[in-house]
């Protein structure tokens, strides 16, 4: 069997490009400065330097004004903001070469072929075509001239159609050396185009060659110490064997995310986690310290759960504040605008000091991703596989809790309670036994109404009841939680068993008839799939329950909500 | 760059080259806006010849806008050799000015009677499609009773050039096709598939649709059941040039396709279900309850007065939503729609949906190749593979695919029937002569493996892009 995976796009890209380090620069100062690339200007005065993602290639530096410009959208009446911002971006061209590497594995009969294509950015219109994120664009003018004795072509680009934050201009200049092409762009609002313009200027001219030093320019398809390692590897094998390769990972992801700082940004660990801040000395420790605790809480907590896997390290970027880290992100493959982002394991959790302080929803953020962290290293599949009440109910446990001295603390979530305290109330609550037995799709029916929003709430509440003083003094709901996902990671590892056996088992339909019943039978071999575990795993949990056990549970648990 | 050869939006520079030396290259201009110069050329009986590097491409007459060749020029008597240069460089100027349009910066700007227009797809083709949206919204007005209100600025309809453009500088993300705009002074997005024109057409009907019913009431927001719905009725149009009309409502083969591939799935909607489902359902199922609501006497006018009075009937219970803009709820919209098409009864709610089932198992039918061209699509999109080569088969048999629909046939066949791909691959080349992949995969099922290697060269001659990612799936392809 030939399992084929292609990557293709800068997010493969990425990987494979060398980082561009900026030599430090004397503090205050708006030089910006590369001797390994040659060449130096002068970022606007008071623009703050933002950091650059750890894997990233192509950006050589990134500004964001300390102003915030406002605007009113004309046919929404919307307001929005948006904070001008300055990127240099190299693009060598040895480096521009589309790539093809192809690789085979062979282990226990099965041949994985991994096919890694790198594609580059062509040019800057390409760069903009796979990166911007703002809006519409078009090309206004473009020319090309000579400044000094460098060849440049300057672009005039306008944002108008959909534009997020309001309609833009980005000024761009590329300044070609023989082997690179440099590229100074500035984004700002259009109507504060004409009072910014000068300042743009300054910084366009104030663009130089110098003499390149230090390393050679990097050029090749390779990763930077030749080290590839890739997410079967950390996902199989023995559990020693994942340990190893996630310590390795680990290492890399936590040397690369070190070595890549800018001049102003520091590291510390606090226990094992790594903190990367941007003059936020005070609250990336307390919030470093605050990870630490959390993952320790988990691992001690759900002891039960994904037994000797490792969890990697967690890498928690810190930005001074949410424009910086809106900036971080833009102008690379990944920076699109988004409500949810995936943060893989082992991965950079980033955030900023936010202005709603300890208790606001950024630190409940930063819980959620550490949380998803720690599920999918322990047990990707009984992740994944959680029934929707049981996910809610962690979720909205883990994102309350906050490090008080030694301790962690677990704030109520108040709409929850709220939500769950009223249903009970009116009597429309759901019972305990009826949540912990529906699949998604029961659990979610009637979606949109106020109905899920109090399941949800509930969900959150019977999970908190689980893990309460109430819920240890009471006989049933004691050692439930561990009960119950314990048995599911055992149904799950058993149907993943039993599906192995089945996968390559079956035949290809031969008429259209055989067509749509096999459809119809995948659509429903989903529902039933899922409907079978939840059934299983709640037959099993509660075996030996009584009538009496149920009535003492669910008064309990009512009271508790109440 | 692309080469010798050039699309008429991607190389200003060479052909203002051209125009300071006129008729010193063979210059060919095509009625889709495309221009070719670079290689040599012949004239033919019914095709022109392009000697490309790698072997020569067929290109029918009737695609052909104009033909210069320098050879024309040869042994002529200087006032008639005047004469063709003065010809050649009047077509020089007209592509100049073209190319001048070409960027979003510097698009033509136009008024028709009703839109305004931004573009940069040629001219010529610009102005077929001007013509016929402005006989759309005559349909449109006339059976909706709807008409702009003059003292606003006529909407804008931005139709680029292709689809990298589109998704450039429309900022519609992921698959979009089309956008329509519903604030301020209304805006559509759209961009011309010089390869699917009828694609295009409908497309652009749809969103046009959604302009249409916004003039009902330009204070609400027309729910996503019936107005997709309705979008996807309208879209069902087509040019008829011979006639010179636009025919509207007629059957969209790729929805119905979806719908029938549910009905086999075991999902079946009612009315009632459509209604209230604020879904994807809204393109398909929507589509057909209103195809069977416009297409049966007894039920048309009360449809038209039910999805009119959504927007204006006093009697309908609306209220503000977002951007402040009147809204009802599925329950409301179900209510009236009972109301105005008199069922009163659970039952008259039944009887309905049996007729309307009736209806699409019975009277909404995929016929000729071009249906059936597109229910292939459909079936492919839903992964029903074998019922897509069915349709694929008889649309071949029929009169002939696509060239779209030749490539998608053979791509489902070529792991099973390499013969049938490769003549599929053929065919392609042969309706659509100056598109790179067909000849790229060709090349790839030759049986000689010299003249495949050639044909793909030739692939990439024309098009640089095409077998970037050149990796053999053949292996691991499971369909069969």
């Amino acid at each position: 069997m030939f399992r084929i995976l292609l990557s293709v796009g800068a997010l493969t890209l990425t990987a494979l490009q060398p980082t561009l380090a900026l030599t430090p620069l004397p503090q205050n100062s708006s030089l910006v400065k590369n001797e390994r690339f040659g060449f130096s200007f002068r970022a606007p005065k008071s623009w703050a330097s933002v950091a650059l993602k750890t894997d990233e290639g192509w950006l050589a530096s990134k500004h964001l004004s300390n102003k915030e410009y406002f605007g009113t959208d004309k046919t929404t009446g919307y307001t929005y903001s948006h904070v001008p911002e300055m990127l240099c971006i190299a693009f060598i061209h040895a480096n521009q070469e589309r790539k093809k590497v192809v690789e085979e594995e062979s282990e226990d009969g099965v041949t994985t072929k991994t096919t890694t294509i790198s594609n580059p950015y062509k040019d800057y219109e390409d760069f903009l075509d796979r990166t911007y994120a703002g809006g519409g664009w078009y090309v206004d003018s473009k020319d090309k001239g000579k400044h000094g004795k460098i060849e440049v072509t300057r672009y005039s680009v306008k944002v108008e159609k959909l534009a997020r934050s309001g309609p833009k201009r980005i000024i761009t200049w590329i300044y070609h050396a023989p082997d690179i092409d440099f590229v100074l762009q500035t984004e700002v609002l259009e109507a504060e185009y004409k009072k910014l313009r000068s300042t743009i200027e300054k910084s366009l001219k104030s663009f130089k060659f110098i003499e390149r030093s230090g390393e050679l320019l990097p050029t090749g398809a390779s990763t930077p110490g030749g080290i590839r390692i890739t997410r079967r590897e950390l996902t199989e094998g023995t559990p020693k064997e994942r340990r190893s390769k996630r310590v390795e990972s680990q290492k890399i992801k936590h040397e690369k995310a070190i070595r890549a700082l800018p001049k102003d940004w520091d590291h510390q660990y606090r226990g094992k986690v790594l903190v990367l801040d941007h003059d936020q000395d005070k609250w990336a420790k307390k919030l470093g310290d605050h990870a630490d605790l959390l993952i320790e809480w988990l691992s001690k907590e759900f002891s039960y759960f994904g037994e000797n896997e490792y969890m990697r390290a967690p890498i928690l970027r810190v930005c001074n504040d949410s424009d910086e880290e809106g900036a971080f992100t833009r102008g690379t493959r990944t920076g699109t605008t988004g409500s949810y982002s995936y943060v893989a394991p082992g991965s950079e959790i980033v955030t900023h000091k936010p202005d709603t302080g300890w208790i606001g929803g950024e630190v409940d953020w930063v819980n959620g991703k550490l949380l998803e962290q720690w599920l999918l290293d322990r047990n990707e599949d009984a992740a994944r596989a959680m029934p929707e009440w049981l996910r809610i109910g962690i979720v909205t446990h883990v994102r309350g809790a906050r490090r008080d001295g030694r301790k962690l603390e677990f704030r109520v979530n108040e709409y929850a309670r709220e939500g769950a305290r009223l249903a009970a109330s009116q009597g429309r609550a759901t019972a305990p036994r009826t949540i912990m037995s529906q699949t998604r799709e029961e659990f979610s029916s009637g979606a949109g109404g106020g109905g899920t929003f109090s399941k949800s709430a509930e969900a959150a509440q019977l999970v908190r009841f689980l893990l309460s003083k109430e819920g240890a003094r009471c006989k049933q709901a004691k050692t439930l939680l561990e009960t119950y996902v314990t048995t599911l990671t055992q149904v799950v590892d058993e149907i993943n068993e039993k599906d192995k056996g089945v996968a390559s088992i079956g035949n290809a339909p031969k008429t259209e008839e055989e067509e749509d019943a096999l459809g119809k039978e995948r659509a429903e071999r989903w529902r039933q799939k899922e409907q079978d575990m939840v059934r299983e795993v709640f037959e099993r949990t509660f075996a030996d329950w009584t009538e009496k056990d149920w009535s003492s549970f669910t008064k309990a648990y009512f009271k508790f909500i109440s | 760059m692309l080469g010798p050869f050039n699309y008429q939006v991607s190389l200003p520079a060479v052909c203002l080259v051209l125009l300071a030396s006129p008729l010193q290259a063979d210059i060919l201009l095509l009625k889709d806006g495309r221009v070719i110069d670079g290689p040599m050329m012949e004239r033919g009986e019914e095709t022109c010849t392009i000697h490309f590097k790698n072997g020569d491409v067929l290109v029918p007459n009737d695609w052909v806008e104009d033909l210069f060749l320098a050879a024309d020029l040869e042994g002529l008597a200087k006032n008639r050799r005047r004469s063709l240069e003065k010809q050649g460089e009047e077509r020089l100027e007209q592509i100049e000015e073209a190319l001048a349009h070409a960027e979003w910066g510097n698009a033509y700007e136009e008024e028709t009677s009703n839109f305004r227009w931004k573009y940069t797809l040629p001219k010529r083709v610009a102005e077929m499609f001007q013509d016929r949206l402005e006989s759309y919204y005559k349909i449109f007005a006339k059976e909706w009773r709807v008409k702009r209100d003059k003292r606003k600025k006529k909407m804008m309809i931005n139709f680029f050039a292709n689809r990298k453009e589109f998704m450039r500088t429309s900022g519609a993300g992921g698959g979009a096709l089309a956008y329509f705009m519903f604030l301020g002074d209304y805006d559509l997005c759209c961009f011309y598939d010089r390869l699917d024109m009828t694609s295009t057409e409908m497309v652009l009907y749809h969103e046009a649709s959604h302009y249409l019913q916004k003039l009902l009431n330009e204070d609400f927001k027309m729910p996503h059941w019936p107005g997709e719905g309705i979008a996807e009725y309208y879209g069902g149009a087509l040019w008829d040039p011979k006639k010179k009309v636009l025919n509207v409502g007629l059957v969209q083969e790729g929805r119905l396709t979806e719908v029938q591939n549910d009905i086999a799935s075991g999902e079946l909607l009612t009315v009632e279900q459509i209604v209230l489902k604020d879904a994807y359902t809204d393109y398909t199922w929507g589509w057909a309850l209103i195809h069977f609501f416009m297409n049966d006497k007894t039920l048309k006018k009360g449809f038209l007065k039910y999805a009119n009075g959504l927007a204006n009937d006093k009697k309908v219970n609306r209220q503000r939503g977002s951007f402040n803009l009147q809204m009802v709820t599925p329950e409301e919209s179900l209510r009236y729609l009972r109301e105005c098409l008199k069922l009163t009864e659970d039952s008259d709610m039944e009887e309905l949906t049996q007729r309307f089932h009736t209806y699409i198992e019975e009277d909404l039918v995929i016929e000729g190749a071009a249906g059936l061209e597109k229910a292939g699509m459909g079936a492919v999109q839903a992964g029903k593979r074998i019922r897509a080569r069915r349709l694929f088969s008889e649309a071949n048999a029929e009169g002939g695919l696509s060239a779209v629909g030749c490539y998608q046939y053979a791509k489902l066949v070529r792991s099973s029937d390499k013969n049938l791909a490769r003549d599929l691959y053929r065919q392609a080349t042969e309706l659509a002569p100056l598109t790179g992949t067909y000849w790229y995969e060709f090349g790839r099922l030759h049986t000689d493996e010299e003249e495949g290697k050639r044909f793909k060269a030739l692939g990439k001659e024309l098009d640089p892009e095409v077998g970037v990612y050149d990796i053999d799936f053949e292996d691991s392809d499971d369909s069969e």
